[in-house]
C-alpha cells in the first residue's frame, strides 16, 4: 500500500500517473513472462505480479483511495492488466510444458544401459532343487513325504532289510560305523521298517523319505562317501510290479516331462524281490543318444522292486496278505545330471564358481 | 566277472555278426546280466598273416640275427631280421607286415637292422597276446602245419576276441560266475543248446600228446590220502583226487590266452588248469603238494587260539579264532576258501599233488577274508554260495585237462566226503499270489513252462484259486529261497519289458510335508531374499576344526561321535554344529577369491547321549547363517553397500525369527570361544537358548584364512519349530489419531540398550503403541562414559484423541523411568 502511494508523483492525482504506472507494470510483466524458462521462474512471476503483495493486487485494492471519477477507469484498466497476466501466465504454463522434453528433460536423461539396482536374492543349492522337485511331484501323486534319521542301528539298517550277518549284499553297501552295531545309514530304506510300524490305519502305506545316506567306499567323480536318496514305499492288498512300473512312469512323466519312457531290468536287492533296475528315456536327447546317456537312449536312475516278505514282516504286515513296491533313487545324480556338474564333490565343497553359474 | 567270447562259443553258439552281437548283449541286460563294459582284446590289430618260412640265412653284419624270406600266399613275399631261432624251413608262423598293427597298438614299419631291410616281423605268442612269461617272449609261436599262407592270424588263432565285464548281482553271482553259468543263461535267452566242456581241439598251434583217454597211474586215492571233516556246518563236502608226474611247464597259448582273456596270470599247467576249472565251471580248486601233507591227512577244521599259517603271498599270518582251516596232523596247511599255505605250495619239485575241491559255508569263507584283508578269485566264488554237487565233477575235468596237457597222471580213485548231504530245494508258489505279485495275466502252466526255460523244474498242482506251482530248484541256484525267487524267475523269463504299468486302484489321499521340511522351506525365504546362498555340507569333519575353533578341550561340540572306519582325516567326527564347515566353505571360496560371501545352511547335527554311543543319537535340526563383506548387488555402482557388520546378521536372525512367528525373543551378551568376546549374543526366548549369534573370532577367522570379519549364527530348528506361534491377528483399523514424540535419553555407555528399551515400554504404559530407537550417539555433545538414546514414541488410546498433557504425562513417566537406571533426558 505504502509502495503505491510512493509512486504517485508529487502525491497529486495525476491521473496518467497512475495509468503509466499500470503500462510499465504490464510491459514488464509480459516480457519476463515470455522470458520465464520454467514453471518454477512462472510462479515466482505469478506471486510477484498477481500475488497478494504483488503491485496490481494492492492498487486494486486501494481502489476505494482513488477520486470516485476515476474509479471505475482505473478498476477496469486493473483489472484488464490483471486478466491478461493471468492469461499471459497460463499460455507460457502450457507452452513450457509441451516444451518440456526439449529443455528441462533433455538436462534430466540417464544412462538407460547401466545396470539396475537390486539386492541379488541367494539361490537354492542345486542338489536342495533337485530334493524339492522330486518331494513335490511326489506329494502331487498322493506320497506322504516322512522324515527319517541317520544314524541307525544295524538292525533298521541291515537285518530288518533282509541283510543279515556276513549276507554277501553287505560288500554292495560297506558302511561307516559309530557305535557297537551303530552305523550311518548306508540307505534311506530304514525309514520303510520305521514307518510300516507306526502305521495307523495299516493300509495303505505311500510314503516317500529324500535323506542322507553314507557308504564307505569309492569317492570319485560319481561316489562321495555321503549322498542322498528318496525312498518311496508302497504297500496295500494287491500292489504287484505292474503298479511299481506305473508309479515309476508317472514320477518320471511328472518329473522329466511328459514324453518320458521307463523299463525294467532284473536285478537284485536284497530287500526286495523280485527286484528292479530302472531306466529313464534320456531327458535331454529323448532317446536318440547323448553324453549324458553315453549314447543309449536310457539312463538308470533307481533301483526297485517289491517289498521282500521278510522285510514286510519286520514292517509287522502279513505278506500273505499285503505286497508291496518300493524304490530308492540317488538324488546327487539326478542333481549332477541335470545341472551337467562333473564331479559330485564339487556339490559339498559349494564353490561360488559353481554355484553362481547354476 | 570276465567272459570271453570266443571261449563262450565252447557251450553256447554266440554271434559272429556285429548287429546280432549286440542284440545279444541287449537281451543279457534285460535279463538282468549287466555288461559294465565290453573289451575288444584285438582293436585296431591288423596285416598279421601266417607265413611259410621259405629260408634261413645268417645275416651278414651279426652273428646273432637271422634273415628268414617268408611266403605269405597271396600277399606276397617277404624278408624280415630275426634274433629268435626256434623255428625250420617250412614251418608256418605269424607274420606282421609293415604297416600292420599288433594287438597291443604297436604300429610296425619296415626298418632297417645292420644294414638289411626287415619288412615287418614274426611274432611271438606275448606281441599276439597269447601268454605271459619268458616261454612267450623268447620265441615265435609255431602255427599248425595245415594253415594256408596268408591267413589272418587273428580270426584263426581266435584273438578277434570280445570280452564282456558283467557285474554280477550277488544272485547272479551264484550261479553266473562261471563260463559255463554264463552259457546257460544265454542258452536260455537265446533257445541255444548248451554244449558240455570239451577238451580243447588245440590243431592250430599243434596237437596234444594225448586225446581225451585218460591215463590213470597204478595206486589207490584212497590209500595214499584220507580227508576228515571236523565242521560239516562250515563245511558240507570235500572232495579230493591225487595226481602223479606232474609237470610244472608252461600251458598251451590257447590255455594261456584265455586265462589272460579272463584277467588272471598263467603260471604253470598244474595252476592254470585249476584255474581254468574254476573258470569254466565256478569250482575253485586248490593244489596241495601230496608229498608236504603230513600222513597225507587233510582234516577241515576251525581254527584255534594262537595258530599261525604261512599264506601263499609269503606273510606269516595270525589266524583268527573259529575261521575255517585245512589242516594236516601238524597243522594248518590253508585257510580253506581263502589262500593256501606257502609250505604245501606245489613248486617245481612237486612230484604228487592232491587237488582239493570243497564246498565251504558262505558266510564262513566271508568272514575269514573279511578279518584278513584277503580277497581272491575263491573266495569270491565260496562268498556268493556254490554248489555243492560241482566238487566231483570239477575233479573230474581237471583231470581231463592235465592229462590231455600231459600236466599230471590221475592216481586212480576219489576222495568224497559228504557231511551234509544237499538235495534240490521244493518250493511251492500259489499262482494267484504269485499273479499279484507279478501283476501279469499268467496261468499256472504258463508259468511253469517259463520256469523250466531256466532249468527250475516246475509242477502245477491244482487249480484256479488253489493253483500251486511245486518248484524243485537245481542245487546250482541257491540264490532261490522261496516263492517271492520263484516269482522273480517268472518276470525275468517273462521278459520285465512286457510287464504293462497301471496305476493303484482306490482313492489317492491328500499328501503332505513332515512339519521339519515345512519349518526349513519356510526358514529359507527370508534367508534367500537377503541373497543367502545356500550350502550342502557333509555331516562330518576332521577333529582339527576343533583346534582351529579355538574350542577348548572339554567344549561341548568336542563331544562328537566318532567315526570308527573312516576313509579319510574328512570323516573324523560326526558334526555337532554347523559352524565348522560352513566357515571351511567360507575359507575355500576365500582362497578362490571370493571375499564377499552370504552363506546359510539347514542340516541336522549328532548329540550323543555318551561316548562312544550306546544307543542312537540325537539329531536336532539347525540353520547356520555366515556373512562376511558387502551383499552382492546388481547395480553397486551407485550406491556401495557398506560391509555386513554384527547388526547385519543380528537383522538376519530377527527377521528369520519373524518369518517363524517368534515374538519375543532377546539377545544376551555371551563368550564363546570361537567368538569376538565383546561381539557375541545368545538369542533367547522365555529362558531357553535358541541359538547363538556373533563375530568369528580374530584368531579363528585367521586360522581359516578369512580375509575379512565374519558374522555366524546357529540356531536350533527344532527349537523354533516348537516354539513358532500362529500368525498375529488383525485387531482392527485405529480410531483414533496417534501422538507423536521424540526422546533423546541420555544413559551411562554400557547400559544394554534393551534395558532402556524394556524400561520405555513398561513406563509407557498401555498408550505406547510403538517405541522406535532412531539414533545412537556418543560424544563430544555428550559427557564421557555416556550415550544418547534416541527413541520416537507413538502414543494412541484406542477410544480418544489423546491430549497434549496426556502424552506430556507419559513422556515424564518414561523419563522417570530411565532416570532410575541412571539416565536422563538430553538438553
Amino acid at each position: 500500500m505504502v509502495d503505491w502511494l510512493i509512486c504517485r508523483p508529487g502525491g497529486g492525482m495525476g491521473e496518467c500517473a497512475v495509468e503509466t504506472q499500470l503500462m510499465e507494470l504490464q510491459a514488464e510483466a509480459r516480457s519476463a513472462i515470455a522470458l520465464a524458462e520454467c514453471v518454477a521462474a512462472l510462479q515466482e512471476l505469478e506471486v510477484k505480479y498477481l500475488g497478494r503483495r504483488a503491485r496490481l493486487t494492492t492498487m486494486l485494492r486501494s481502489l476505494g483511495q482513488m477520486p470516485a471519477e476515476d474509479r471505475p477507469r482505473l478498476g477496469q484498466l486493473a483489472n484488464e492488466v490483471r486478466r491478461e497476466l493471468e492469461s499471459l501466465l497460463e499460455a507460457r504454463r502450457e507452452q513450457l510444458a509441451s516444451g518440456r522434453a526439449e529443455s528441462e528433460l533433455v538436462r534430466e536423461q540417464l544412462d538407460v544401459t547401466l545396470p539396475g539396482i537390486a539386492a541379488k536374492p541367494g539361490k537354492v543349492h542345486p542338489l536342495m532343487r533337485v530334493w524339492r522337485d522330486v518331494e513335490e511331484t511326489f506329494v502331487s501323486m498322493g506320497f506322504e513325504v516322512v522324515d527319517g534319521r541317520e544314524v541307525e542301528t544295524d538292525f533298521f539298517n541291515f537285518e530288518a532289510l533282509n541283510v543279515p550277518q556276513d549276507h554277501p549284499a553287505r560288500d554292495m553297501q560297506d558302511s561307516f560305523y559309530v557305535g557297537e552295531d551303530i552305523v550311518l545309514r548306508t540307505q534311506t530304506s530304514p525309514v520303510q521298517i520305521r514307518t510300516m510300524r507306526q502305521m495307523t490305519p495299516r493300509t495303505p502305506v505311500r510314503l516317500v523319505h529324500p535323506g542322507r545316506v553314507f557308504r564307505r567306499g569309492d569317492d570319485d567323480m560319481t561316489h562321495s562317501p555321503m549322498f542322498h536318496q528318496v525312498e518311496c514305499l508302497y504297500v496295500d492288498k494287491g500292489i504287484g510290479l505292474t503298479h511299481l512300473k506305473g508309479v515309476l512312469l508317472a514320477f518320471a512323466r511328472g518329473f522329466f516331462g511328459p514324453e518320458t519312457q521307463v523299463r525294467m531290468r532284473p536285478s537284485y536287492f536284497p530287500f526286495t524281490e523280485p527286484s528292479a533296475e530302472v531306466d529313464v528315456s534320456c531327458p535331454w536327447c529323448h532317446g536318440s543318444g547323448c553324453r549324458i546317456c553315453r549314447g543309449t537312449g536310457w539312463i538308470e536312475i533307481l533301483g526297485a522292486g517289491m517289498v521282500h516278505p521278510n522285510v514286510l514282516r519286520y514292517g509287522g504286515y502279513d505278506p500273505d496278505l499285503v505286497t508291496g513296491f518300493a524304490f530308492g533313487m540317488g538324488l546327487d545324480r539326478l542333481a549332477q545330471m541335470r545341472y551337467g556338474i562333473d564331479h559330485v564333490r564339487l556339490m559339498f565343497v559349494n564353490d561360488f564358481r559353481m554355484l553362481r553359474q547354476i | 566277472m570276465r567272459v570271453s567270447l570266443e571261449w563262450l562259443s565252447e557251450y553256447v553258439d554266440v554271434p559272429n555278426d556285429v548287429s546280432a552281437r549286440r542284440e545279444l548283449f541287449a537281451r543279457m541286460e534285460m535279463a538282468g546280466l549287466a555288461i559294465e563294459a565290453i573289451h575288444d582284446l584285438t582293436a585296431g590289430a591288423a596285416g598279421i598273416w601266417a607265413g611259410r618260412v621259405r629260408s634261413i640265412e645268417p645275416h651278414p653284419q651279426a652273428a646273432h640275427l637271422q634273415l628268414v624270406e617268408l611266403d605269405l600266399g597271396p600277399h606276397g613275399r617277404n624278408r624280415v631280421v630275426s634274433g629268435a631261432s626256434n623255428y625250420r624251413v617250412g614251418q608256418m608262423v605269424p607274420v606282421v607286415v609293415p604297416g600292420g598293427r599288433l594287438p597291443g597298438g604297436e604300429i610296425i614299419k619296415a626298418t632297417e637292422v645292420r644294414g638289411v631291410v626287415s619288412a615287418g616281423m614274426m611274432c611271438s605268442p606275448a606281441e599276439l597276446g597269447m601268454g605271459e612269461g619268458p616261454e612267450a617272449r623268447e620265441g615265435i609261436l609255431i602255427l599248425a602245419a595245415d594253415v594256408a599262407p596268408g591267413a589272418d592270424c587273428l580270426s584263426l588263432l581266435g584273438l578277434c576276441d570280445q570280452v564282456l565285464e558283467l557285474d554280477l548281482t550277488p544272485n547272479y553271482a551264484v550261479f553266473c560266475q562261471s563260463m559255463l553259468g554264463v552259457a546257460r543263461e544265454v542258452a536260455a535267452l537265446t533257445g541255444g543248446t548248451l554244449r558240455e566242456p570239451a577238451v580243447y581241439p588245440d590243431e592250430l598251434t599243434g596237437p596234444l600228446s594225448s586225446a581225451r583217454q585218460r591215463k590213470v597211474a597204478a595206486g589207490d586215492a584212497a590209500r595214499l590220502a584220507s580227508v576228515e571233516i571236523a565242521d560239516p556246518e562250515l563245511c558240507p563236502r570235500y572232495s579230493g583226487a591225487l595226481f602223479a608226474d606232474i609237470a610244472v611247464d608252461r600251458a598251451p597259448w590257447w590255455m594261456q590266452r584265455r586265462l589272460i582273456a579272463a584277467g588272471m596270470r598263467p603260471i604253470n599247467k598244474i595252476v592254470d588248469v585249476t584255474n581254468y576249472v574254476m573258470l569254466e565251471l565256478g569250482q575253485p580248486l586248490h593244489a596241495f603238494d601230496l608229498d608236504e601233507l603230513v600222513e597225507g591227512r587233510v582234516i577241515v577244521r576251525r581254527a584255534t587260539a594262537g595258530e599261525r599259517l604261512g599264506t601263499l603271498d609269503g606273510v606269516e599270518r595270525d589266524l583268527p579264532e573259529g575261521a575255517l582251516l585245512i589242516a594236516d596232523p601238524s597243522g594248518p596247511i590253508a585257510l580253506a576258501g581263502v589262500m593256501g599255505g606257502a609250505h604245501s605250495e606245489v613248486t617245481a619239485e612237486t612230484r604228487r599233488v592232491f587237488l582239493e575241491s570243497a564246498s565251504f559255508a558262505r558266510t564262513s569263507v566271508r568272514r575269514t577274508s573279511r578279518r584278513l584283508g584277503l580277497r581272491s578269485e575263491a573266495s569270491s566264488r565260496f562268498e556268493k554260495g556254490l554248489d555243492p554237487a560241482l566238487t566231483v565233477r570239477a575233479l573230474e575235468r581237471a583231470s581231463e585237462l592235465l592229462a590231455a596237457l600231459g600236466g599230471g597222471t590221475r592216481i586212480e580213485g576219489v576222495i568224497d566226503v559228504v557231511a551234509r548231504p544237499v538235495a534240490p530245494l521244493k518250493v511251492a508258489a500259489e499262482v494267484p499270489y504269485l499273479r499279484t505279485l507279478l501283476g501279469v495275466d499268467l496261468d499256472g502252466a504258463e508259468m511253469a513252462a517259463l520256469l523250466e526255460r531256466l532249468g527250475i523244474g516246475a509242477e502245477v498242482v491244482g487249480d484256479g484259486a488253489t493253483e500251486v506251482i511245486q518248484a524243485v530248484v537245481p542245487t546250482r541256484r541257491l540264490d532261490i529261497e522261496g516263492r517271492a525267487d520263484l516269482g522273480e524267475e517268472i518276470a525275468r523269463a517273462y521278459g520285465y519289458d512286457r510287464i504293462e504299468a497301471a496305476l493303484p486302484d482306490g482313492p489317492m489321499p491328500a499328501a503332505s510335508l513332515p512339519a521339519s521340511r515345512v519349518a526349513v522351506l519356510r526358514g529359507q525365504r527370508p534367508l534367500l531374499a537377503a541373497g543367502l546362498h545356500e550350502m550342502v555340507t557333509f555331516a562330518y569333519h576332521s577333529r582339527a576344526e576343533f583346534d582351529r575353533l579355538r574350542l577348548p578341550a572339554d567344549h561341548p561340540w568336542r563331544r562328537a561321535i566318532e567315526i570308527i572306519n573312516p576313509m579319510s582325516d574328512e570323516q573324523g567326527v560326526l558334526r555337532t554344529s554347523l559352524v565348522p564347515n560352513l566357515v571351511k566353505v567360507a575359507s575355500h571360496n576365500a582362497g578362490h577369491g571370493v571375499l564377499d560371501q552370504r552363506l546359510f545352511e539347514f542340516g541336522r547335527v549328532y548329540l550323543p547321549s555318551a561316548l562312544p554311543p550306546k544307543e542312537l543319537p540325537e539329531e536336532p535340526l539347525r540353520c547356520a547363517l555366515l556373512v562376511m563383506g558387502r551383499p552382492e548387488v546388481a547395480g553397486g555402482w551407485q550406491r556401495p553397500e557398506p560391509p555386513a557388520d554384527f547388526y547385519t546378521l543380528k537383522g538376519l536372525v530377527e527377521r528369520l525369527l519373524d518369518e517363524m512367528a517368534i515374538w519375543g525373543a532377546s539377545f544376551r551378551p555371551v563368550k564363546l570361544p570361537l567368538a569376538h568376546p565383546g561381539r557375541t549374543a545368545s538369542i533367547e526366548l522365555a529362558g531357553e537358548q535358541l541359538g547363538w549369534l556373533g563375530e568369528l573370532h580374530p584368531e579363528v577367522a585367521g586360522a581359516y584364512d578369512l580375509p575379512q570379519r565374519a558374522y555366524v549364527a546357529e540356531i536350533d530348528w527344532d527349537k523354533i519349530m516348537v516354539n513358532s506361534t500362529q500368525p498375529p491377528v488383525f485387531g482392527g483399523l485405529p480410531r483414533f489419531p496417534a501422538v507423536e514424540r521424540d526422546l533423546a535419553l541420555v544413559v551411562p555407555r554400557d547400559l544394554p540398550a534393551a534395558d532402556v528399551m524394556a524400561a520405555v515400554r513398561e513406563a509407557g504404559g498401555p498408550l505406547l503403541e510403538q517405541v522406535e530407537l532412531f539414533d545412537v550417539y556418543e560424544g563430544q555433545q555428550i559427557a564421557p562414559g555416556q550415550r544418547s538414546l534416541a527413541f520416537g514414541l507413538r502414543l494412541r488410546a484406542p477410544d480418544r484423541t489423546l491430549t497434549d498433557e496426556t502424552a506430556d504425562q507419559v513422556c515424564g513417566q518414561v523419563v522417570a523411568a530411565v532416570a532410575k537406571l541412571g539416565g536422563h533426558l538430553r538438553s
